[in-house]
């Protein structure tokens, strides 16, 4: 066989030595040309990006020519006097996000856990289906739903407990201490914590999956329990991963939009209080834009989102630092 | 308590809160499916789909408003499958060949979230 095949390519290159030749170079030439498509593509798309920041830059010079850098840091807010500082919807955006993970990052690895180690076999599809629906709900609803049923239930029953049973603790209670209007800061930070959940538990889910399954057997064969089985081989072998997916779920807490303007209540206000309405970046631009009647207002909200570009930068530098370090620690293992 | 009962004891609880984390999950789903059901199919007549929204105050449908979801995915739709057929998998050597500017590179699932949120890109749509 081995022969045969051997006199059959023999024969080909001695009756074509040009052709296979002329291939050769097609081949390399066209192989030049899907690298240089590629190379577009992944240009384009980083292209994009830098073309939407500078856009944002530009667009905002004004604000930031007039106020310089006390806009970072100044927490008023004023379409008469022409007064504007982005601190207030800084501070929402990532007290927001910061609650969406408090709440949404230990649910996820709930839910990993035991879609992955706990249900039996026949749940596993239909409950994963389930949370991965929520994923595919559209923010406009969350937004809605938050409105107006979320909100009229933490008005009447959430916040009022909270302010009679947390309020009065000093200095952790300011944090819930408020009037039962409903929005605010922690009726966002739910809606939030639901937005993400499907996707931080989705990526942890699919990578507890692939730790090897000796591993995991010789864990239990040795008489560890399920919860040590998780904690200490699953979580560690996949740990990038899952940092990974806790800042996919962030990226998205950071910039969403429509359900935050719905719930968070939409004031220039500061204060510690989670049961206060607040403000975020992407609310305040959804809200405002089509009301800024000056140009320095308008420059103001477009600033905004160069901001907002800055903090999601931010953020996601410094997990790609915590991925870095937390790879070094391991050695090569990551 | 021996050492055995307390990791045992420890197992358990992890395992009532993993199931009572799937339950919060799962409650949300219920809770805002049940919300549109039971508001939005009293309004599912065939009106709806075929009568454009009306003034305040009279009877319509909501035409108009699918009509337009139905064009605006159908183009997005359309540029993606283009973009898919131009290469949507970029393969390791390509992307070894983008210069590692700082964060960018995509060789981590960072990357898939470093993505400008859609207020930005309507901001860049407006400004631009």
């Amino acid at each position: 066989m081995k022969a045969t095949a051997m006199s059959q390519t023999e024969a080909l290159e001695a009756r074509a030595p040009v052709q296979t030749l002329d291939r050769e170079r097609r081949d390399h030439r066209n192989d030049r040309l899907f690298h240089l498509a590629m190379l577009a593509c992944a240009m384009f798309v980083f292209l994009s990006l830098l073309g939407a920041a500078f856009s944002m830059l530009w667009g905002g010079r004004e604000a930031f020519a007039t106020f310089g850098w006390s806009f970072l840091w100044n927490p008023d807010w004023d379409a008469v006097q022409k007064h504007f500082g982005a601190l207030v919807p800084i501070y929402g955006t990532l007290v927001t996000a910061l609650l969406a993970m408090l709440i949404g990052v230990p649910v996820s690895f709930g839910i990993a856990l035991f879609l992955t180690e706990i249900a039996p076999g026949w749940l596993r599809g239909p409950v994963s289906t389930a949370i991965e629906l929520l994923a595919g709900i559209p923010s406009i609803i969350y937004g809605m739903w938050g409105l107006f049923v979320l909100v009229p239930f933490m008005g009447e029953h959430v916040t009022p407990w909270l302010d009679d049973h947390l309020g009065p603790i000093p200095v952790f209670g300011a944090l819930f201490r408020g009037p039962p209007i409903g929005l605010g800061m922690l009726t966002a930070g739910i809606v939030l914590a639901i937005m993400v959940i499907p996707f931080i538990s989705s990526v942890m889910r699919e990578v507890f999956t692939t730790v090897p399954v000796q591993l995991k057997e010789s864990a239990y064969a040795v008489g560890n329990t399920t919860w040590e089985v998780v904690w200490d081989i699953v979580l560690p072998y996949t740990r990038t991963a899952v940092v990974g997916g806790i800042f996919l779920g962030l990226g998205r807490a950071l910039g969403e939009t429509m359900a935050v303007t719905f719930v968070l209540g939409n004031a220039h206000l500061l204060t510690a209080s989670l049961l206060e309405p607040g403000n975020s970046i992407a609310a305040t631009i959804a809200n405002e834009f089509t009301e800024a009647d000056s140009s320095i207002y308008l420059s103001s909200l477009v600033a905004l989102g160069f901001l907002l570009f800055v903090v999601t930068f931010i953020v996601l530098a410094i997990a790609r630092l915590m991925l870095n370090r937390l790879s070094q620690r391991a050695g090569s293992n990551a | 308590m021996t050492a055995w009962q307390r990791r045992q004891a420890k197992d358990a609880v992890a395992k009532v809160l993993a199931t009572a984390a799937t339950l919060f999950g799962l409650f949300w789903l219920a809770w805002i499916l049940w919300t549109t059901a039971s508001k939005g199919l009293p309004a599912m007549k065939l009106d709806l789909f075929t009568k454009m929204t009306p003034p305040p105050g009279t009877d319509g449908g909501m035409l108009n408003a699918f009509a337009g979801s139905i064009i605006m995915s159908g183009i997005a739709v359309l540029h993606r499958h283009a973009d898919r057929n131009r290469g949507g998998h970029v393969p390791g050597r390509v992307r070894a060949a983008i210069p590692a500017w700082a964060l960018l590179r995509s060789d981590s699932s960072t990357t898939s979230c470093f993505r400008a949120p859609s207020i930005v890109i309507g901001l860049f749509v407006y400004a631009s």
